[in-house]
């Protein structure tokens, strides 16, 4: 009985703990599998117990002086359906994966109390050294009120002040119809942050003043010019439940230098000495050589015909009177050629802007306009967007419409048309003056219809979030031009400079719509 | 015969023990599926609408109803009851909530709560700092806190 007993007892132990892994193994099987976070939620437990002893100061220091570091990667790719064409020297003819890549990397350490410094630094493809986006020290006043000072970014649109993180908006990039035409500046200077909430209403007021140095003006990748600017706006955000609204108005005074457009529009108006002793004529040249030099030769020769008996002397007379009347149309056409379609020097210039999102668990609305520009030629404009999304799981499909159009196409008013009287004009030389006197002031007005923006596109857009703090991004977008406008889409040869084949101008027609296809792989850690 | 049955004793015991421990994971969602907003003692608050701990939370606003100054206090992303928070009252998922706060971090502007990984951590955090506010899976045990009532 003691033995059976006993077996019992050790068959019953034995049993008792072959259960008692099994429930173990299930258990923690299951623990495993179902969901990781139990066994975290283990550790974390244990990590309690252990953390019983440390001292909650400890634990406020530790976590007041955390340096934390965090990046983006927004690796862009995309192609343009035109040959020959760029949109803004940024989306090519042929698939690329550099031009629009950004990426950037953020420090930001806690240097006292109420005192933080921030350090951003960014690079794209096109740049060789990396910028420096944001550099200030954030002090809070007290709560509800914080003073940065050092590098900023501009604010007042919906995404400029992270307008390269791919991250944080569902499109690949922002739409150029609104994005694309203001300078963006970084600036050095201060700002005030200042928070207060009625009811359950949240605004933000943040005036901000400063002064730039030696940053280049473009729109999209193309360089206008180097400027120089102080300035000041305040951007009024205002928070309700799943409504943002952003209003911004800013102020500058630009000293604009190295402008290439003066420098284009100088050339074919007024000419150029491009080395010691080596002129480019323009414009102006040509004309004063049709009207001084060519007509009175054709005139002359006219004369030793009459002289020679070979045309009537009254016909004759009548013919070289009708060339003095056309040199004294030319002149006076050449007085009206002036090259006064500027962009350098002092310059002013305001903008406003007006956005506004929605962005709940399903459905995310955008839409923003703006409208300002810097005097001068450089284009002034009036842009909008509006954006749709909706989300499915991971997956965010999504729609927008968005237009530009310039509003300042006075500041670029095409020459006229020389007016000739075609039967003087058969003699071979001064026929060819003419062809390039006509020329030159084709080149004028092609460039300055160039810069006159005005576009529509319909973009259709996929975001998927496999995991948190990725996305990948799809885009079909279809763009529209009216009437004479170029809008985004440029002739390459004009952008690069390389001119075309036959008149060395670079000048094509211009297309009426184009199709550009973009991909994105955007990271943030 | 006794150290037979004083084994089984301490087997069954051990298991019991071992049962228990693992229960404590089993049962855990069910046990974390709410949450106590808690915060300082000294802090003259008693209710928090979920409008107004969202608004705290995602850093739109800096201070509580009684014009406190509020210092949010998360737990990590790893933890059920911080998913649980996110969903209930900041009615994001981890991918919505990274997408929101990388507009701010990258934008100079503000950045997502510091985040603990443990209830007795948060409320050690919010003991010793009069103006956090956190929330926790389980009732406090600190006298130093207190539990908010959340409104609708």
């Amino acid at each position: 009985m003691a033995l059976c007993r006993v077996n019992i007892d050790r068959w019953g132990r034995l049993a008792i703990s072959i259960l008692a892994w099994l429930l173990f193994s299930i258990t923690s099987a299951h623990a495993l599998d179902s969901r990781d976070e139990r066994l975290e939620a283990l550790e974390a437990k244990i990590n309690m117990l252990n953390q019983r002893q440390i001292a909650s100061s400890e634990l406020l220091e530790e976590l007041a002086n955390r340096v934390e570091i965090t990046g983006y990667v927004s690796l862009r790719g995309g192609q343009l359906s035109e040959d020959g064409y760029t949109s803004l020297g940024a989306i090519e003819d042929e698939w690329t994966f550099s031009s629009e890549t950004t990426y950037g990397i953020q420090i930001e350490a806690p240097l006292a109390q109420n005192a933080t410094v921030l350090l951003q630094f960014s690079g794209d493809s096109l740049e060789s050294q990396a910028e420096v986006d944001w550099a200030f020290l954030e002090y809070e006043v007290f709560p509800g009120l914080t003073f940065r000072g050092g590098r900023l970014r501009v604010p007042g649109f919906m995404m400029s002040e992270y307008r390269e993180v791919g991250y944080a908006y569902p499109w690949v990039q922002p739409p150029l119809e609104v994005y694309g035409v203001t300078p963006f500046l970084r600036y050095e200077g201060i700002d005030l942050r200042y928070f207060v909430s009625v009811g359950d209403i949240d605004l933000r007021v943040n005036p901000f003043i400063g002064s730039t140095r030696n940053q280049d003006l473009t729109v999209g990748k193309i360089k206008y010019a180097e400027q120089n600017s102080h300035f000041g706006g305040v951007d009024f955000q205002i928070n309700y439940r799943d409504i943002t609204a952003r209003f911004s108005y800013s102020k500058y005074s630009f000293d604009i230098v190295k402008a290439t457009w003066d420098d284009s529009m100088e050339l074919l108006i007024e000419g150029q000495e491009v080395v010691p002793g080596v002129d480019v004529p323009g414009l102006h040249d040509v004309l004063d050589a049709l009207a001084n030099e060519a007509i009175p030769q054709v005139q002359a020769g006219i004369q030793t015909q009459i002289d020679d008996g070979f045309i009537d002397p009254t016909v004759g007379a009548g013919l070289i009177a009708a060339y003095s009347a056309e040199a004294s149309s030319l002149l006076a056409q050449r007085a009206t050629y002036v090259n006064d379609s500027l962009m350098g020097g002092s310059q002013d210039a305001e903008y406003f802007s007006l956005g506004i999102s929605y962005d709940t668990e399903q459905w995310v609305m955008l839409a923003e306009v703006t409208s300002g520009g810097i005097g001068g030629a450089f284009p002034d404009a009036r842009g909008g967007y509006a954006t749709i999304g909706y989300r499915v799981g991971n997956w965010m499909p999504h729609l927008t419409y968005a237009r530009i159009d310039a509003t300042d196409e006075d500041e670029r008013e095409p020459l006229n048309e020389l007016e000739v009287n075609q039967a003087l004009w058969t003699d071979p030389t001064l026929a060819q003056g003419l062809a390039g006197a006509e020329y030159l002031i084709e080149l004028v007005n092609d460039t300055r219809l160039l810069s006159g923006p005005e576009q529509r596109s319909w973009i259709v857009g996929l975001r998927w979030d496999p995991i948190a703090g990725i996305a990948i991004k799809a885009e079909y977008q279809r763009i529209f031009l009216p009437g004479d406008s170029y809008g985004y889409i440029l002739p390459k040869s004009i952008v690069d400079g390389s001119g075309d084949a036959v008149g060395g101008s670079g000048f094509q027609e211009k297309v009426d719509t184009a199709t550009v296809v973009k991909l994105s792989l955007d990271l943030v850690f | 015969m006794m150290i037979t049955y004083k084994r089984l004793f301490l087997t069954l015991l051990s298991m019991l023990f071992m049962m228990s421990v693992f229960s404590v994971v089993l049962a855990e969602p069910d046990e974390e599926d709410t949450f106590y907003i808690i915060v300082n003692k000294n802090n003259s608050i008693e209710t928090i609408t979920i409008g107004q701990l969202s608004r705290v939370f995602t850093k739109k606003t800096k201070k509580f109803d009684n014009g406190v100054a509020a210092l949010p206090i998360a737990q990590r992303a790893s933890r059920s009851v911080t998913q649980l928070f996110n969903l209930r009252v900041l009615k994001k998922n981890a991918k919505q909530l990274k997408y929101y706060w990388s507009r701010k971090m990258f934008s100079g502007s503000s950045k997502p709560p510091k985040a603990l990984s443990s209830d007795m951590e948060v409320e050690k955090f919010v003991a010793s700092l009069q103006n956090a506010i956190g929330y926790v899976s389980q009732l406090p045990t600190s006298t130093q806190v207190k539990v908010l009532t959340v409104e609708p």
